[in-house]
């Protein structure tokens, strides 16, 4: 059995090692991808904890309870680096796709070599589905907290409205794919719909924040 | 299917379409205009709001008559109150933290906790999603009292009708037979009162901090509410949602005469 501590070892190790002969942005992005799979693992540990003491199903720890860990988790990541490094906005939009990538690359990793040898489609769909939806969430999370800070009202209702938002398409999109058909198609749309929308305001927002 | 199901889905698909025109329609003010915060978290709370009923229609589709725990619709409303507060507060000019005001606000908040954790028995998404209702609450009221959208013989009795309702809502509980049904049809006189007051003063006065009340005090109604008056909480707040844009776009237009009445 492939535990999922040894595959983030595996990864991880080249990518410390990289960081000692890059500088600059390309060091910060590495720091936060490494820093998306140790968020992705820490958040696996904790929704595991909740579904033995919750006795819910597995079906239903990832329908109600891994959507609201997984995005808390991803939070309090942005959070701790914004208030310990006082980002830019730009820092802030790397940061997010960053923890993002990091976080959908070893979660994708770690179903893959679970699973066992499964079909280049699933894994075609798996890689544009919840590799969108974690980078999806967390620039929408990113942009959210992005406006709070320019307009100057970095609220705590501000911050927890940004992330009930998504905690729920990141619960939508769980809800859709775990029903085979129809529904898990749409679920996997979901994902690179939202990203097109969030393409389309971040641009957006850039042209009204520079006028 | 039963007809009351029936209704509820039709009155939930009713309510994702005038959803997706308000959206749509603070999109077009996000692109046009240049104060662009308050339309920005308008339109993401409305877009909440929208995902909540998605996912209310989805998980009925997908999981008919199961129990749902802890979901991402109730984190949907509670994005849509936040997001909502967030906003409204760039609008507060006197941010005084008067203390009767956070006190009512807080005790209010926390006596409907109380009898939805009676009524559902769901103690923790009870107080989890019933607090922001509290900041909400106090953010309306400061709005409204700083902008004197309400006289204080106005405040205080719509103080004293939501207060009677609630004190009514929770005797229920204790008295049966002939004067359970009086108290319970009384307090649906007074709400619905209240709510037809409040839509009114929406139409009248057109502010931002007053449809805002229409609004919550509809979705109260809603949670307070069985079939087949649910559906007309339900109604009352569909039509809160185009009144609360109206009254979003007159605030921007506000600004921007206050900017031109400055610049000249």
């Amino acid at each position: 059995m492939i535990y999922a501590e040894n595959v983030l070892i595996c990864i991880a190790v080249p990518f410390t090692i990289s960081l000692l002969f890059i500088k600059g942005t390309a060091r910060w992005l590495t720091v936060c991808f490494l820093t998306g799979m140790v968020v992705c693992i820490l958040s696996a540990y904790i929704a595991g904890f909740f579904e033995m003491t919750s006795g819910f199903s597995a079906e239903d720890t990832s329908i109600y309870l891994s959507p609201i860990v997984e995005e808390v988790m991803k939070l309090l990541s942005i959070l701790f680096c914004m208030f310990i490094i006082e980002p830019s906005d730009d820092e802030i939009d790397l940061l997010a796709v960053g923890i993002g990538v990091g976080f959908a690359t070893f979660e994708n990793c770690c179903l893959i070599l679970s699973s066992g040898e499964t079909q280049l489609t699933y894994v075609f769909i798996r890689g544009a589905a919840v590799g969108v939806m974690h980078i999806v969430t967390l620039v929408a999370l990113a942009k959210g907290m992005q406006l709070l800070k320019t307009y100057k009202v970095f609220s705590l209702a501000g911050v927890a409205g940004v992330l009930s938002l998504s905690v729920t398409v990141h619960g939508l999109y769980n809800l859709l794919v775990s029903k085979p058909g129809l529904p898990s198609y749409i679920g996997y749309v979901m994902p690179m719909v939202c990203a097109i929308l969030l393409y389309m305001v971040n641009s957006e927002s850039d042209q009204c924040i520079e006028k | 299917m039963s007809d009351f199901a029936n209704i509820e889905v039709l009155s939930t698909v009713l309510q994702v379409v005038v959803l997706v025109v308000v959206i749509a329609k603070t999109n077009r003010l996000i692109i046009n205009e240049k104060s662009f915060f308050l339309p920005f978290f308008f339109a993401l709370a409305m877009a909440s709001f929208f995902l909540s009923d998605v996912y209310w229609f989805v998980y009925d589709v997908l999981k008919p008559d199961t129990r749902m725990p802890i979901a991402a619709n109730e984190f949907g409303e509670c994005a849509m109150i936040l997001l909502l507060s967030a906003g409204l507060e760039t609008l507060l000019t006197d941010k005084k933290k008067v203390a009767g005001e956070i006190v009512y606000a807080v005790l209010y908040t926390a006596a409907n906790i109380a009898l939805w954790i009676v009524w559902t028995g769901e103690w923790l998404q009870d107080i989890l999603f019933g607090i922001p209702y509290a900041y909400f609450l106090w953010v309306l009221i400061r709005g409204m009292r700083t902008r004197e959208m309400m006289g204080r013989k106005e405040l205080f009795m719509a103080m004293a009708m939501s207060i009677f309702v609630l004190i009514n809502l929770s005797a229920v509980c204790f008295v049966d037979g002939i004067v359970r049904e009086f108290v319970v049809q009384l307090c649906y006189v007074t709400m619905f009162t209240m709510m037809v007051w409040l839509g009114v003063k929406s139409f009248r006065r057109m502010d931002f901090f007053v449809t805002s009340t229409f609004f919550l005090w509809t979705n109260l109604a809603m949670f307070a509410t069985p079939v087949p008056y649910y559906y007309v909480s339900f109604i009352g707040n569909t039509v809160a949602l185009p009144l609360m844009l109206l009254s979003m776009k007159k605030e921007l237009l506000t600004d921007k005469e206050i900017v031109a009445h400055d610049l000249c």
